[in-house]
């Protein structure tokens, strides 16, 4: 039984991790740079099948795709984040210039279509049935139970290193004048700081952080369907940041911990049948009610944004 | 240093400036005064970048500047304050500053990962010219105060700072007095003469109170209705007949609005 407990929690940690991962991309655009991305799920989508596609075996007779490249997965990881980034690109040349407005409606607009996209191109996609039983990085070394807490191993290195880097982006010059495009655009541009820019590259760097948490999240999981890529998952984001505290990666961090704790803890309840599905329907009820408290007595999040001093 | 000639810019059907034309020496302190809804704050958006023009040109160091966007032209050393002091309120002050410095090298994605040591060695070097800066202004103390705290005058000082920070050549202030109480309009003036004649700045101004415009300018342009009705000396200025009768006449209208 003790087992079964630390398999679960291996699961859950593993689970957060990934989250955090998509969360630091949330923060760079949203918490510090001001870019309310409503279809950041588009993003992590685009990882996730990006590559999938890119490290599935080349297509023979009997299958119903017809794209699979054949490359290793850790190429396939690095393509999939770099789907992301150069889908960012795309979605932020009409609208980063035109205005908070419609960036939030297209972002919003762009992750349903995509969702339609991966339902529809059968030949890319596989349509509704996706890929699925997936191959786990270094999977074939370890066995069935081994194999889940050296997923969370893999998943502890990830998020270490995602933290650092995003860390090192954020403290930099480039991390104020991505706060300062967030508190005064006019400031930046009297300034000579072409905003512009600086809104592309936070919009791409937080795209490639979710593409590369969508890889990891398609081998956490084993399958990639468009069901799973609906616009709850750009709230878990979301939801992770506000609770933890936007514009503060520790806070993005939290966040997800938080988040992960109160949607599994329904699990931890033993219940009949027919409650279990009351159960699960209560998860939304105490996300909302924790968001609201959240929000109602720590305005920022419950780590605030970190005041910068020089020495 | 600056040329403005023959301006237009209508919105909707307000038509905001006729005509404005305009001349700044280098090394000089020009004000631009005009009555209310005269235009001064819609010349200076033009000049800026801020807002396009209809018609007109503007030239800036022998080079036409009037198709570029605003921060192209505050790259090239024209920096401008606004009328309404702005902050990035959830900055501290000494961020305020540092984010002023032209050509940093960490303020790219790849710069801030790998360029480390330089982007450090840059920070000080700003972060000593910036302290420098503040001790000037009066704003040492309030290093880490975010600039959202600060009072109404201590965030035009410090919008007054980050302009100078980023080291242009013409610096257009709009409206730098207003709401600042009279000991500060002093010093401030100081600083400004002191900004002129030490660093040899060269300022374009708009103000509504005489006694800075007579005690700080070389030149006085007035605007009237979008035009440019004088330019000259401020001691001649406040005698010129035209001036005189768009300004008294402007006082009539409102006094008489006042007894209705």
């Amino acid at each position: 039984m003790g087992g079964d407990w630390a398999l679960f929690l291996a699961g859950a940690v593993s689970l957060a991790g990934i989250y955090v991962i998509y969360t630091l991309g949330l923060n760079i655009q949203f918490g510090f740079t001001g870019l309310a991305n409503l279809g950041y799920v588009a993003f992590f989508a685009i990882g996730a099948y990006a590559s999938v596609i890119l490290s599935m075996p080349r297509p023979g007779p009997d299958v119903a795709y017809i794209v699979g490249y054949g490359l290793p997965m850790w190429a396939g990881m690095i393509g999939g984040s770099l789907a992301a980034g150069f889908f960012a690109l795309l979605i932020g040349i009409p609208t980063l210039k035109i205005g908070e407005d419609y960036f939030v409606v297209v972002t919003f607009a762009f992750s349903e279509v995509l969702r339609y996209v991966l339902i529809n191109e059968k030949w890319l996609t596989n349509g509704t049935t996706g890929f699925y039983g997936l191959e786990r990085p270094f999977g074939k070394f370890f066995s069935g139970r081994n194999y889940e807490f050296f997923f969370l191993f893999l998943i502890v290195v990830a998020v270490i290193i995602a933290y650092l880097v995003m860390r090192k982006i954020c403290n930099s010059p480039f991390g104020r004048l991505m706060k300062g495009v967030r508190e005064n655009e006019p400031v930046c541009l009297a300034l000579g700081k072409n905003i512009y820019r600086v809104k592309m590259k936070a919009f791409i760097v937080g795209a490639m952080f979710a593409g590369f948490a969508g890889s990891l999240y398609a081998r956490y999981t084993t399958l990639v369907v468009p069901e799973m890529f609906i616009p709850y998952f750009t709230f878990v984001a979301w939801l992770s940041l506000m609770i933890g505290g936007r514009g503060n990666n520790k806070g993005a961090i939290l966040g997800c911990f938080i988040f992960v704790l109160a949607d599994q803890f329904t699990l931890f309840v033993q219940a009949s049948a027919a409650y279990a599905v009351r159960l699960a329907s209560l998860r939304a009820f105490i996300m909302g009610a924790l968001l609201i408290i959240v929000l109602r007595w720590l305005p920022a999040g419950i780590l605030k944004e970190k005041k910068v001093t020089y020495r | 240093m600056l040329v403005v000639k023959e301006i237009h810019k209508s919105f909707g059907g307000v038509k905001a400036l006729r005509g404005a034309s305009l001349k700044v020496e280098r090394g000089s302190i020009v004000g631009l005064i005009g009555p209310n809804g005269s235009g001064k704050t819609t010349l200076f958006n033009v000049i800026s970048g801020f807002c396009p023009k209809d018609s007109g040109q503007v030239h800036f160091k022998g080079e036409r500047i009037d198709h570029l966007p605003s921060y192209e032209i505050a790259m090239r050393g024209l920096s401008r304050t606004f009328q309404t002091s702005r902050v990035p309120r959830g900055m501290t002050v000494l961020e305020n500053m540092l984010l002023a410095y032209k050509g940093q090298i960490g303020e790219g994605v790849f710069g801030a990962l790998f360029r480390g040591g330089r982007t450090s060695k840059q920070e000080k070097v700003n972060l000593k010219k910036a302290l420098s800066i503040l001790e000037l202004l009066g704003l040492r103390n309030s290093r880490d105060e975010y600039a959202g705290d600060l009072s109404g005058g201590q965030q035009r000082l410090l919008s007054l700072s980050r302009i100078l920070a980023s080291s242009p050549e013409l610096i257009l202030l709009d409206e730098p007095t207003a709401g600042i109480n009279l000991t500060l309009v002093t010093e401030l003036l100081k600083l400004i003469k002191h900004f002129q004649v030490e660093e040899s700045k060269t300022f374009l101004i708009v103000e509504h109170n005489m006694r800075v415009i007579s005690e700080i300018c070389d030149m006085v342009c007035v605007l009237v209705s979008g035009k440019d009705i004088a330019c000259g000396e401020p001691e001649k200025i406040q005698k010129d007949e035209r001036v005189l009768k768009a300004y008294l006449g402007a006082v009539q209208r409102d006094s008489k609005e006042d007894l209705e």
